[in-house]
């Protein structure tokens, strides 16, 4: 009895060193980095060029948008992951055109379970505090959801650190998991809305990107359109569909204001498509009657050869509904 | 034993409900469910606050039905709803092999005494119920460790997805717990949890020890349970065995089963299903009451007043010349009134959707302890909610409508210009910085949620290694800014962020913004004028060139709101009279004083002036002009008309732009000032002899400007500026475009004078200011002109 109650030295070193073992053991997994291995732009059979569709029901022109470059089937085959990146930034209803419009993002949900897609995700990672406030307003996650989708936050753990080769601004950064990298996605589509921006004048597709990292967000903001390209270097975006079909002119990226809000047949109502970003962004930028070169981020984005800025070289399909 | 398990029961599900409306509180309130309502059955919390605030809280009607049960039940909340008590009771078996003889002191009058203390300083001003009302501590304590654990939880789940390799785990660990955002532990938690801690460890002692002896809400209802029906009766069959006694949690049997003390009792009926004699009942019997000494009592009443003004040390006010030193949440009191109010139960710490409020530790003083406060660098408030005043059980935070909120600022952003990217990268930028290398930064800008932005840029052009760039500072438009913090949340500078929000006064303001006002009823039918159309409004900027295309641009260069139009038909002739509203009534003033230029006064009671049938008025933000038509109508009936439509403007006089009155009465030409921001109206005065393209005096939207003629041909000009550089680098580059036009400067005390062709001129800069007038007829006069005028600057 009494002995049983003592420790003996020999038990004492066994003890001491299982216990270091195992906490070190665990501390070294949770300190351990894998390699990270990128995913590849998705092989398809999507016509090159621009599809522009003009109307008044989102969900049914961003269909007929997809559907001019050959539909959703020619990107998305059965048993893909596919992410849906739509803009879920900032705590402000649909109509405020601050974030993306809840019917597209269904619309392109269903497009991809149709055409046989195992996993549908929407996330984004929005800059304010609670991400559950912007996804509930914005009305993405409900409507997503009921589409077929699988809507989660973000998960601040999951971000891994790539590598990016020739950047202007950045060597490395910090990107989401769930949208790079190989095992986890197939296809990748990107769903900016087209809004105004007081640091980077508009935010279109390639500044949409700014979604899925991390580390220090703040800082990107200096340089901002070299950093912009930069992030999109690693980021292999299968499909963009801009959003225009309301338009925030001024006081973006927030907005907040019905005024600034461009609801006019000319000035929006258009979703438009490509797999080329920058091919977007140049057609979205015409909206505010922005030259595609005066715009930073689109200049040197051609330059690195992310894409072209000429929109109109390589087909542009007109969709009127 | 049947009993004893119902109590059980009861207490569980109690507990239950109450965690539930903890952690659920958010969400339950958005549907607007009283979530609160544990704190709101306080009747100490009722009497404290009603007492210091001295003022009847409504909100407080729950805690009369506690009154009144406790009138029939006796303290039969203690043991059975009590969360605090219940959380007490589980710690007291967990520790009932290690509870020791030693015994602490068993005084059951400290909690009257605490009650007295309690009651005595919230007459006197300062309420403190709320460190010990058992209602707040327990939801405050259950916020806190609830929060510890979900950090832990939430870590070691991030840690083993981590291991495992896949799937967000700590994600779904944090979702399941209910967390919206990372559960984060913060300073003033410690002491919150240092308190259970020790309300917890008496039971190694006694059980139920915090509640027999020192919860002063158990005083309170034992106060009122005096004539309850379910006292305990011991009947004849008693054999004195004591075991009751022994194993009473309140300690509150005596003389060996038999005797009860008053108001002590619970109800918790262990002794009826221990008693080996089923000699106990509950109803009808007697108590003994407590015996209190006098001399506490006195010597209670005299420490609370003695307490008070060590209660009242508030370092941080002072520091603060008393200024507020801490944000709190929107809608809250005025600071005196908010704490008087306040229960620091932290209800709206658990409900805010960022985590944005906090406990505050002494930030607010002593008597501040645990009230809430705003710390912006971990979460800010949310634009559009209004959770926090819907949840407060005390009113201390009132409930906002979601427009009232939007208009309700609970501080002010400051920008340091020494840790700001642009600004002090601006200062350093080197001559031989990369093209690409930018310093803009607009984190802060982009992020601020107010629809026209409270942060904006001023565009600076700078020439760095032989290419122009463009530097981008932001600035603060005071007005609008509703101190909600996302901005220094967002700043990217480390450590201290280049922005910080100051608290300001509760219930501080932002003035209306560009809504434009009802004006429609202005504009009714008179005796002798008839409304022959409108009134046609133009809401906006952009629909102003839709009335005057090609003529908006002077009226655009002012905080333009709306104009409304109408057209109206005299017997004598017809007019039509234009009412503009706009942002500020100095800027009201200014197109006013813009457009009667060359009109003379008139007699009308406000602010006047006509030229023939032509008439200008200004009163308020408003500005009426009526310009006649043909058949040009007599100039008295248009006074008439202008008389009617003044009394029914919706705004009372205001006086001119503050700039004005620094101008010099003597010689002045009456109705000579015209008050303006941009270089546009500058040039349309004809101030400088000739048309100059630059913009050498560096006027833009932020600056103000007032000009005003002398006898004879002399010109005066005043420019008030955000800051003190720019005046001093236009009044150099004024001077270097005098040089270059061949004139001579010479220099007196700080002033700048010159000779040119239509007389003598002068200028100088001060402070925010700069000064200038231009064709004296003499050196002397110029220079004791401005002499003047910068005297009444610098007063």
């Amino acid at each position: 009895m009494e002995k049983d109650d003592k420790l003996t030295r020999r038990e004492f070193i066994q003890w001491a060193l299982t216990a270091g073992a195992v906490l070190g053991g665990l501390g070294y997994l949770t300190k351990r980095k894998r390699k990270p291995r990128l995913k590849k732009f998705k092989p398809n059979s999507l016509r090159d060029g621009v599809a522009v569709a003009y109307g008044e029901d989102p969900a049914l022109m961003t269909e007929r948008a997809v559907a001019a470059l050959g539909g959703m089937s020619a990107l998305v085959s059965p048993d893909d992951v596919v992410v849906i990146k739509p803009n879920i930034a900032w705590d402000r209803a649909p109509e405020f055109c601050a974030t993306t419009n809840p019917e597209v993002v269904a619309s392109l949900v269903r497009m991809c379970r149709r055409a046989g897609a195992k996993l549908v995700k929407v996330f984004d990672f929005p800059p304010t505090r609670n991400p559950s406030l912007p996804y509930k307003t914005s009305g993405i996650a409900e409507s997503a959801e009921r589409a077929g989708a699988v809507v989660k936050f973000v998960d601040p753990n999951r971000f891994v650190t790539l590598q990016i080769p020739d950047g202007y601004a950045l060597s490395e950064w910090d990107f989401y998991a769930e949208a790079v990298l190989e095992d986890e996605v197939d296809v990748l589509i990107n769903v900016p809305v087209a809004k105004h921006h007081g640091t980077s004048r508009l935010t279109l597709a390639l500044k949409n990107i700014f979604g899925i990292v991390d580390r220090d967000r703040g800082d990107l903001h200096r340089s901002i359109h070299e950093k912009i390209v930069d992030l999109n270097r690693v980021v292999r975006v299968d499909l963009t569909v801009l959003d225009a079909y309301r338009v925030l002119r001024r006081n973006g990226p927030t907005g907040g204001r019905l005024e600034d809000v461009d609801n006019s047949p000319e000035g929006a109502r258009r979703i438009i498509v490509s797999k080329d970003p920058v091919a977007v962004d140049a057609c979205g930028a015409t909206l505010f009657g922005i030259g595609p070169k005066e715009i930073g981020f689109i200049r040197l984005a051609e330059e690195a050869g992310l894409g072209s800025s000429d929109f109109k070289a390589r087909g542009f399909y007109e969709v009127k509904l | 034993m049947k009993k004893n398990r119902l109590r059980w029961l009861a207490q569980l599900l109690c507990f239950a409900i109450f965690f539930l409306f903890l952690i659920g509180g958010g969400t339950l309130k958005s549907r607007d469910l009283p979530s609160e309502i544990f704190l709101r059955l306080s009747p100490l919390g009722a009497i404290a606050t009603i007492s210091a605030s001295k003022k009847l809280i409504s909100l407080y009607l729950p805690a009369l039905g506690l009154v009144v049960l406790t009138l029939i039940l006796g303290r039969a909340f203690c043991g059975w709803v009590c969360p605090l008590g219940t959380m007490i009771d589980l710690f007291d078996w967990l520790f009932r092999k290690l509870r020791s003889v030693t015994k602490l002191y068993d005084g059951r009058r400290i909690k009257y005494y605490l009650l007295l203390f309690i009651v005595l300083v919230a007459l006197l001003g300062v309420e403190i119920s709320g460190w010990f009302d058992p209602l707040s501590i327990a939801t405050r304590t259950g916020w806190v460790i609830y929060n510890y654990l979900g950090f832990i939880l939430v870590q070691s789940a991030a840690a083993v997805s981590h291991i495992v390799g896949t799937s967000g785990l700590s994600c779904s660990v944090k979702h399941l717990l209910g967390f919206q955002i990372e559960p984060y532990p913060v300073q003033s938690h410690t002491l919150i949890l240092l308190v259970f801690l020790a309300i917890v460890l008496f039971g190694l002692s006694l059980r139920r020890y915090w509640c027999r002896n020192l919860c002063p809400l158990g005083a309170l209802l034992a106060l009122f349970s005096s004539i309850n029906l379910f006292k305990r009766k011991v009947s004849e069959s008693c054999t004195d065995c004591g075991k009751c006694q022994r194993n009473c949690r309140m300690g509150c049997i005596v003389s060996d089963g038999k005797g009860t003390l008053a108001g002590e009792c619970i109800l918790c009926m262990d002794c009826q299903s221990l008693c080996p004699e089923s000699a106990i009942r509950f109803g009808g019997g007697s108590e003994e009451s407590l015996d209190f000494s006098r001399r506490r009592f006195v010597a209670t009443a005299v420490g609370s007043v003695v307490a008070i003004p060590m209660l009242r040390l508030n370092f941080a006010r002072t520091r603060s010349k008393g200024y507020p030193p801490v944000i709190r949440p929107p809608g809250a009191l005025e600071e005196e009134e908010f704490l008087q109010q306040c229960v620091r139960c932290a209800e709206c710490v658990v409900v805010c959707p960022t985590g944005a409020l906090h406990p505050a530790l002494f930030e607010s003083g002593v008597e501040g302890l645990w009230s809430p406060v705003l710390i912006p660098r971990i979460g800010y408030c949310v634009r559009d909610c209004t959770l926090c005043g819907r949840v407060c059980p005390s009113g201390a935070i009132r409930r906002l409508s979601l427009e009232g909120k939007h208009a309700t600022s609970i501080g002010k952003a400051r920008f340091d210009h020494n840790r700001c990217i642009p600004w002090s990268g601006y200062k350093n930028l080197r001559t031989d910085a990369p093209v690409w290398e930018d310093i803009n930064c607009a984190v802060c800008e982009e992020v601020c949620p107010i629809p026209t932005k409270a942060i904006r840029f001023k565009v600076v052009l700078e020439r760095v290694a032989g290419t122009e760039r463009e530097i981008r500072l932001p600035y603060l438009v005071e007005d609008l800014c509703t101190g909600c913090g996302f901005c220094e949340y967002a700043c990217p500078v480390k450590g201290t962020p280049a922005i910080v929000v100051e608290g300001v006064r509760g219930t501080a303001r932002v003035p209306k913004g560009a809504e434009p006002t009802a004006l429609g009823s202005v504009f009714a039918e008179f005796p002798d004028w008839k409304r022959t159309s409108g009134p046609t409004p133009y809401i906006g900027k952009k629909r102003l060139y839709e009335y005057i295309n090609g003529g908006a641009e002077p009226y655009l260069t002012y905080s333009f709101i709306q104009v409304i139009t109408c057209k109206y038909e005299s017997k004598s002739g017809r007019t039509v009279v234009d009412l503009w509203e706009m942002e500020s009534s100095d800027d009201a003033f200014g197109v006013f004083s813009y457009d009667r230029r060359h009109a003379e006064p008139a007699t009308l009671p406000d602010v006047s002036a006509k030229v023939g049938s032509s008439y200008y008025l200004w009163r308020g933000r408003f500005f009426i002009r009526m310009y006649p038509a043909k058949p040009i109508p007599e100039p008295e009936e248009v006074e008439r008309l202008a008389e009617a439509l003044l009394r029914r403007l919706p705004s009372a006089p205001k006086k001119p732009p503050r700039l004005l009155s620094f101008f010099p009465e003597e010689g002045k030409i009456p109705g000579s000032e015209v008050y303006f921001h941009t270089k546009f109206i500058f040039d349309r005065l004809g101030v400088l002899e000739r048309f100059v393209k630059e913009n050498v005096l560096l006027l833009g939207r932020d600056t103000e400007c007032a000009v005003a003629s002398y006898e004879p041909e002399a010109r005066a000009l005043c420019v008030r500026y955000p800051d003190t550089i720019r005046p001093r680098n236009a009044l150099s580059s004024l001077i270097e475009l005098w040089r270059k036009w061949g004139r001579k400067i010479s220099q007196r005390e700080g002033i700048s004078l010159s000779k040119e062709e239509q007389g003598f001129s002068s200028l100088t800069a001060r402070g925010n200011y700069l000064l200038a007038c231009f064709g004296f007829t003499s050196e002397q006069q110029a220079f004791s002109f401005i002499k003047k005028m910068s005297g009444s600057v610098s007063e």
